[in-house]
């Protein structure tokens, strides 16, 4: 168990360098390619109309006239040691996680993106509560009661909320809630520290338009996966036995017709947690999304990679964590 | 009082395409202590039948008519959950595939624990030692470490084993085994078939043994039922219906068994044709599209009469119009190349009276 998770480890860092790689290479290596010289990419990190003076000084600043394995090396260690930049003058000092300084105001990237990310989280995980526990149970009841009519009636709203983008369904939303029937008026982000219950209360809207959507998907897949189940050998052992019908579904059926879904939770939690973009953007939250959306509007290179690599950071770590997971739950899994 | 009492079992699933009649009005009794062997190819009613007693095939697309008594008790009329009470403690079953009968997720242990803590109270500690003690039972090695493997640890033996333990652990009067070595190497199915016979015998209870293996049959059972297209075709002590078989049925099950002691002319005779369909059964005899015989019976009975499960002899019955004579007759020609040489049946056939004398010995413990 231990060497599984120490390979699992490492196999997630493989990952983040390679992603790193290939954002680093996004961004600096196929404008060299495409014919860009070092002072024509320094020219995008300086202000309107520079001087040539302040360019060149940029293209020393950033390192861009070294080779390009030389620069890469630059990035990773900013990551993961922090960097000095020389400005002349002075030597400002980056700290670790360093992405790098805005195009546009001038700042570390990082602390942008940490001021963000509770947001983000905040919208995540209440989301993600909503749509398993919702989904799962919608998910079982519709296949015990296969053909019913709450099962046609869930599998047509879940149908519907697949198929409904957020930006409709949170426009319809706020539109019922928070205008016509002023339930939830003035949705905007307050952080959890300074007002709870007004957190939460802005955010209802939010989890439930996000949960809506994952929920209908979640409750297909667990209805999928309990007829399968349920069908299953080991069920009819279990009712053989004389278990009462609810220790069959639960500790029986639904036990192994979770784990798939595990899986799946993992990776959209970890996906979503590198920012809600739709969701974001139409509740005007501003997290990671919003984040990212401003930052590929303004072409700001730093930030864009910055976002990328910390999106890609929690798809790693959630996966790696769904895998370690998996383990637990399916012994079979251990051994092998 | 006979254990098991089944009494005219109907079982019809409803389906899109027609009502099945899995099992069509099917009589036998069982007495404590006694081996059953249920025989028959795919699809002719025997898993639905134990399924129907065990009470498993309770949907609402199910109709289920008839009784089946246990200890006197119908268990047909009763209610879900008393059915649910007797699941597991007054009747248990195994399964033909080991593996997938087995939750891969929970150990071994912990699923006999659970099956023996449904029908006693007791605690866990107590419910473990249970089934170290069991495991130890079936022949499993270390069964205090072994207890907490997982199936997928267990070798296909050990799991079926396992299964044996986890269904004895609440001292069943009727275990129902379905196909329990078909999924098995040879070497394992002696085996596991002389652990259900100890067993049977240390427990006490009667067996009923589903199968279209006749060798197994022949090696455990007292009592044979063969079924065709939901019906009982022959019924019987082990010795009539191997010795001599009344129904051609039975003659082409036993024809096609392959034998190692009798150098065959030719190949191994198979009954030609398929069961038929349970939705659309032949009218008449069920049998009579693949039957060889139909021209030996006068008129056009074997297409329009349903054939009655009728005495041949004391304890011996076949559902077929073929007289006394040619039924004696047709088996005195296949007899040579079809009668079964198989190890443990009963040379002589005084059975009717060994039958009643073991019944009391075996209901004395």
């Amino acid at each position: 168990m231990i060497t599984f998770i120490i390979r699992r480890l490492l196999t997630a860092i493989f990952l983040l360098i390679v992603v790193s790689m290939i954002t680093f290479g996004i961004f600096f290596l196929i404008p060299r390619l495409a014919g860009q010289n070092a002072y024509e990419l320094a020219t995008q990190y300086v202000g309107r109309n520079p001087t040539r003076a302040a360019i060149l000084q940029m293209e020393a600043k950033l390192g861009l006239n070294e080779s390009l394995p030389v620069q890469y090396w630059h990035f990773l260690s900013g990551i993961v040691a922090g960097a000095h930049y020389n400005d002349g003058p002075s030597v400002t000092y980056c700290p670790p996680p360093c992405f790098g300084y805005s195009f546009r105001s001038q700042q570390p990237v990082w602390p942008q993106m940490v001021s963000a990310m509770p947001v983000t989280v905040s919208l995540a995980i209440g989301a993600a509560i909503l749509w398993l526990l919702g989904g799962v149970a919608i998910g079982v009841l519709s296949a015990l009661r296969r053909g019913s009519i709450f099962d046609r009636f869930s599998m047509a709203v879940a149908l519907a909320g697949v198929s409904l983008p957020i930006f409709f369904t949170g426009l319809i939303s706020l539109e019922l809630f928070s205008y016509k029937w002023p339930i939830f008026p003035n949705v905007q982000w307050v952080p959890i520290t300074s007002n709870p219950a007004l957190w939460a209360r802005n955010l209802v809207l939010p989890w439930v338009t996000l949960a809506f959507l994952y929920a209908a998907l979640y409750a297909r897949l667990t209805r999928a996966g309990m007829l399968e189940t349920m069908n299953e050998d080991y069920i009819r052992t279990a009712r053989a036995k004389g278990l009462r019908e609810r220790t069959v579904v639960v500790r029986h059926g639904l036990r192994a017709a979770l784990t798939p879904i595990l899986t799946i939770f993992g990776m959209d939690l970890g996906l979503l947690l590198g920012g809600a973009v739709l969701t974001e953007s139409t509740f005007s939250l501003p997290g990671l999304g919003q984040f990212t959306i401003l930052a590929i509007q303004n072409q700001d290179f730093p930030e864009i990679m910055g976002v990328v690599l910390l999106a890609a950071f929690f798809i790693v770590v959630a996966n790696m964590l769904v895998d370690i997971l998996y383990a637990v739950v399916d012994p079979r899994v251990r051994t092998a | 009082m006979a254990l098991l009492e089944v009494t005219d079992l109907r079982v019809r699933f409803k389906t899109d395409d027609g009502i099945v009649k899995a099992v069509d009005g099917l009589t036998f009794q069982l007495e404590r202590g006694r081996t059953l062997g249920i025989v028959g190819e795919s699809g002719s009613g025997k898993s639905v039948t134990s399924l129907a007693i065990m009470g498993l095939h309770r949907g609402k697309d199910t109709e289920i008519t008839g009784t089946v008594k246990l200890e006197g008790e119908d268990l047909v009329s009763a209610s879900d959950e008393r059915v649910r009470q007797l699941r597991g403690s007054k009747m248990a079953m195994i399964f033909q595939d080991p593996l997938s009968s087995l939750h891969p997720y929970y150990t071994v242990g912990t699923q006999i624990i659970e099956a023996y803590r449904v029908h006693n109270k007791v605690s866990k500690q107590v419910a473990r030692t249970r089934a170290i003690e069991l495991l130890g039972r079936v022949g499993i090695p270390q069964p205090n470490v072994r207890v907490d493997d997982y199936p997928h640890q267990f070798s296909g033996g050990m799991r079926q084993r396992a299964m044996i333990a986890m269904a004895l652990s609440c001292d069943p009067g009727l275990l129902i085994a379905d196909e329990p070595t078909t999924a098995l190497d040879v070497t394992v199915q002696a085996q596991i078939l002389d652990l259900i016979v100890d067993l049977q015998h240390e427990f006490g209870s009667a067996v009923i043994i589903i199968t279209h293996d006749l060798g197994v049959v022949a090696e455990i059972a007292d009592q044979v039922l063969v079924m065709y297209a939901g019906r009982a075709a022959e019924a019987g002590t082990a010795g009539h219906v191997f010795r001599e078989p009344g129904h051609p049925y039975t003659w082409g099950l036993l024809g096609s068994m392959p034998r190692l002691d009798v150098e065959r002319v030719d190949r191994l005779r198979p009954i030609p044709g398929t069961p038929p369909s349970l939705i659309n059964v032949p009218p008449g005899c069920p049998f009579h599209p693949r039957c060889a015989y139909p021209a030996q019976v006068p008129g056009d009975r074997c297409r329009t009469d349903v054939p009655a499960l009728l005495d041949i002899s004391p304890g011996h019955r076949t559902a077929c119009h073929l007289t006394a004579g040619k039924r004696q007759e047709i088996w005195a020609q296949l007899a040579p190349e079809a009668a079964p040489q198989v190890p443990g049946l009963p040379q002589e056939q005084d059975d009717t009276e060994s039958t009643a004398a073991t019944v009391t010995e075996v209901e004395a413990p």
